[in-house]
Order: C-alpha cells, then structure tokens, then sequence
C-alpha cells in the first residue's frame, strides 16, 4: 500500500461518495456540500477544475439549487471560486496564501495542542489510539485523519479554534498529498509527543513538522507555477 | 470598505433599498443585507429571524432568504434549523473569552509582520488614518474610522487568510459591544502602535496589544453577566 492512498485513494469516484454519503445526512444542503466538500479535499475535483453543477446535479438527484447553495457555502469555508457568468471552479491557493495558510495552522494547533496535551486523559488517550489505528487501516482515509484530528484537538475545549483549524487543514490538504513520506506517520510521532506529557515540547515538534510541510508545498507549487 | 460599519440607526428597509441594486443574484443580496442588519446591530443576539419578514423586506421569495440563512449559519451569525427557523447567534461569555483569545494570537501575529513588512508609503497613510481618529468626535463615524486604521495596519501585514479571520471575529464581538449599548470610550491605542512601527518594538506592540485585548475581553465578559445583558433571556 502506498502511503499515499491513505488519503486520497485514487479508487473512490465522485459516484462512490455520493453512495456513501447519501445516508448520513437530515437536508438536502447538508448532504450536498459535504459530498462536493470531499470530493475537492480529497482531490477528486483539483485546484482550477470547473465543477459540473449539472453532472452534481443529476447524481445526487437534486435540483441546481441545493447545488448553488453548496457552492456558495463552499465558497465562503475557501474551497470554492463563484464567477458571475462562468459556473464554478474549485479554489487555488497561491504560495503566499499556502505560507499565510501554514503561519495560522502553526499559531491555533499548537495552541489547541497546549491546551489538549494539559488536559488530556487516559481514557481519552486510549480512543486516540483507536483514531490513529483506523487512520492506518487500509481505507482509513481521509475522514479517519480528519476523525483523528478533530478528537484530539477538542480535548482542549477550545471549539471555535479547532473548527478553524479543520476548516485550514480541508483547504490545504488537497495540495499535500503528494507528500505522502512526510505526512503518513505524523499523527503517530505526536501522539508520542502527547503521550509525554509536556505541552511545550509537542508543540515545538508540530510547529518544525508543519514548518517543513509548508516549505515543501511551497516549492510544489511555485515548481508548477513555473511549468515544471 | 464600510459595508460592515456599526452604525445604530439604519433599519433593514435603508439597508435593504441600498443593496439590493449591487448583486449578481438574490440570494447574495441577501445574505449581504441580513449579515449587515445582523453586524450593525438592528438584529440583536439571540432575536429570532422570520423569513417572511425578510423576505418582504427584501422583496424576495422565501426561497433566497432560506439559502441566505443557511450560509450564515455556516458563518456563524445566525443558528438555522430546518423546523425551528432561524436566529441571530447568541454568544456566551465563554464564547466570548475564546474569541478573544484568539484575537490575540492572530492580531499579535499580524501585527508583529505588518511591522516587519510596512511600507513607507503605507506607514504615510497609517499616521494619517491616526490623525484622524485623533482629531474626530467620539461616535459611530470614529469607529467606522479606528475600523480602517486596523485594516490598513493588517493590510501591510501581507497575510490576508489571517486579516480576513481577524476581522470576522472583531465583527462577532463588535455586535455585541453593540447589543450592549456601551459608549465606546474614544482611545489613543493607535497612537502606541504608530510609536511602536516608528521605533521597531515590535515586542512592546505585542505585549501592549496582547494586555490590551485580554482587558476588553474582560470587560465584555463582565458586562455579560450582568442581568440585563441580551442574549440572556
């Protein structure tokens, strides 16, 4: 298994997140942006892709508003670019907004960290280490990351800052899976980290990690930028 | 940018007459008119939002006002359920001492860049957007103007994620600053950062922004708790 597929699993189709998610969901809008929602922060749809609002549409057997009113939705959490004339396109980030991005990741989760590592528990230790387990699990995808993260992050009961913080990491996540050797076991080294004790040294190994993750985006991107 | 001035005497029908011209569609029409009736205060926290209201006032459909209310929701300003309708967001103090805390790391954070990257040019219009606030009354018009000091100051600071997040959060508590009906005393807060840009203390803005904020989180907090306080029914 490449460690790749832990997120983004080249096998799962638009069609097959429809399916898998059609249950879950009260209203129509929920179910809606949640599906397209995924489909950008897995990279189902990439960076400039024009979103087929009438394919959506169809799949998901709704009519175009729901579908608008995802997208604007989606629009204001960063993942979506609205054109007056021209539908829907799915959000680039720029590598200044990526270092912008990163610079804020760096300030609210080892914050959240500080607050988890002071608070935490050995109960709540023990269900971080069933999350990171389905996280490794071989369809453990993107949902167990995001699963992983939300729990340990809200063991600081700082919920506005962790809602941010998912929402940041949904934004970038889709440009950082090509970086599969750095990002596949991290949320095993700072669950080690956490496990210590000491909120100041598991903040300080965050930050250097998400600082080098950011630099190796950003020479991704501008490379791409530049054509190559 | 004005658009979310707290100004106190608008009602929904001038905010309504003035937008609905500007946009593409209806629904962000309406989400423009209800997130600024919401930030200037004419709906207060915790007040329930009836769409046919809104829609009347708009002169829309209910259709528009209920997408309109589900994209606030997801921005935080109103709690919309399907069966029991919608309502301008309440906070408690709680929340209240959260955002502030984050106020702080970010606006610290802002501002220690604006200070590394602050052009002359730029630093020229802060100093005069500072003379301003020096020079005006006390009054909404004061606030509209300390309002683009601090977007001027984000501005140099290159990070626009950030400065976006900051000014959701400031237009968050600003409402409830609002709801309170508290005289906002008129402040020299500028003034200690122009200094501090001009000298390069970055350090002493920090600690000086960071003491700052915390005391008015304080103050919000307390005025809360207080039983006539709204959003505590």
């Amino acid at each position: 298994m490449t460690t790749e597929s832990d997120d983004v699993g080249p096998e799962v189709t638009l069609e097959q997140l429809v399916m898998s998610s059609r249950p879950n969901f009260r209203t129509v809008e929920d179910l809606v942006s949640s599906v397209i929602r995924n489909a950008i922060v897995s990279g189902i749809f990439k960076p400039g892709e024009r979103l087929p609002q009438d394919r959506l549409a169809g799949l998901l057997d709704v009519s175009r508003m729901p579908i608008r009113s995802a997208l604007r939705q989606l629009e204001s959490e960063g993942l979506v670019e609205l054109h007056a004339h021209r539908g829907a396109t799915v959000r680039s980030l720029s590598p200044e907004e990526i270092s912008d991005l990163y610079e804020m990741r760096i300030l609210l989760e080892t914050y959240a960290l500080r607050k988890t590592v002071a608070a935490i528990d050995d109960d709540q230790m023990d269900q971080l280490d069933v999350l990171a387990e389905a996280v490794e699990a071989p369809h453990g995808g993107l949902d167990a990351r995001q699963d992983f993260y939300r729990a340990l992050y809200s063991i600081g009961n700082t919920p506005r800052v962790v809602s941010t913080i998912m929402q940041f990491r949904a934004e970038v996540s889709r440009y950082t899976t090509d970086l599969a050797d750095l990002r596949s076991r991290t949320h095993r080294h700072l669950l080690d980290r956490v496990r210590l004790g000491d909120p100041e040294l598991a903040a300080a190994w965050l930050e250097a990690h998400l600082r080098q993750v950011a630099q190796e985006l950003r020479r991704q991107v501008a490379g791409k930028a530049n054509g190559t | 940018m004005t658009e979310h001035a707290p100004v106190q005497t608008r009602s929904m029908d001038e905010i309504a007459a003035r937008i609905q011209s500007r946009y593409h569609t209806v629904e962000e029409m309406a989400v423009a008119a209800i997130r600024e009736a919401i930030l200037s205060g004419i709906y207060t926290p915790g007040q329930k939002l009836r769409q046919e209201e809104l829609a009347v006032a708009l002169g829309t459909s209910r259709i528009p006002i209920r997408a309109a209310l589900r994209q606030l929701d997801a921005e935080g300003l109103v709690v919309f359920s399907p069966h029991r309708g919608a309502a301008v967001r309440a906070l408690d103090p709680a929340d209240i001492e959260e955002i502030y805390r984050l106020r702080v790391i970010l606006e610290t954070f802002a501002l220690r860049a604006a200070i590394e990257r602050i052009s002359p040019g730029q630093l020229d219009e802060l100093s005069t957007a500072a003379d301003e606030l020096d020079v005006h009354p006390e009054g909404p018009h004061w606030l509209q103007l300390r309002q683009e000091f601090y977007r001027k100051l984000y501005e140099a600071a290159a990070t626009p994620r950030t400065t976006a997040l900051i000014f959701k959060l400031r237009a968050d508590v600003g409402r409830y600053w609002l709801s309170l009906k508290v005289l906002h005393q008129k402040g020299s807060e500028h003034r200690i950062i122009i200094d501090a840009i001009r000298s390069g203390n970055a350090e002493l803005a920090e600690r000086w922004l960071a003491d700052h904020l915390a005391k008015v989180s304080e103050e919000l907090q307390r005025r809360m708790r207080e039983p006539e306080a709204p959003g505590r029914q």
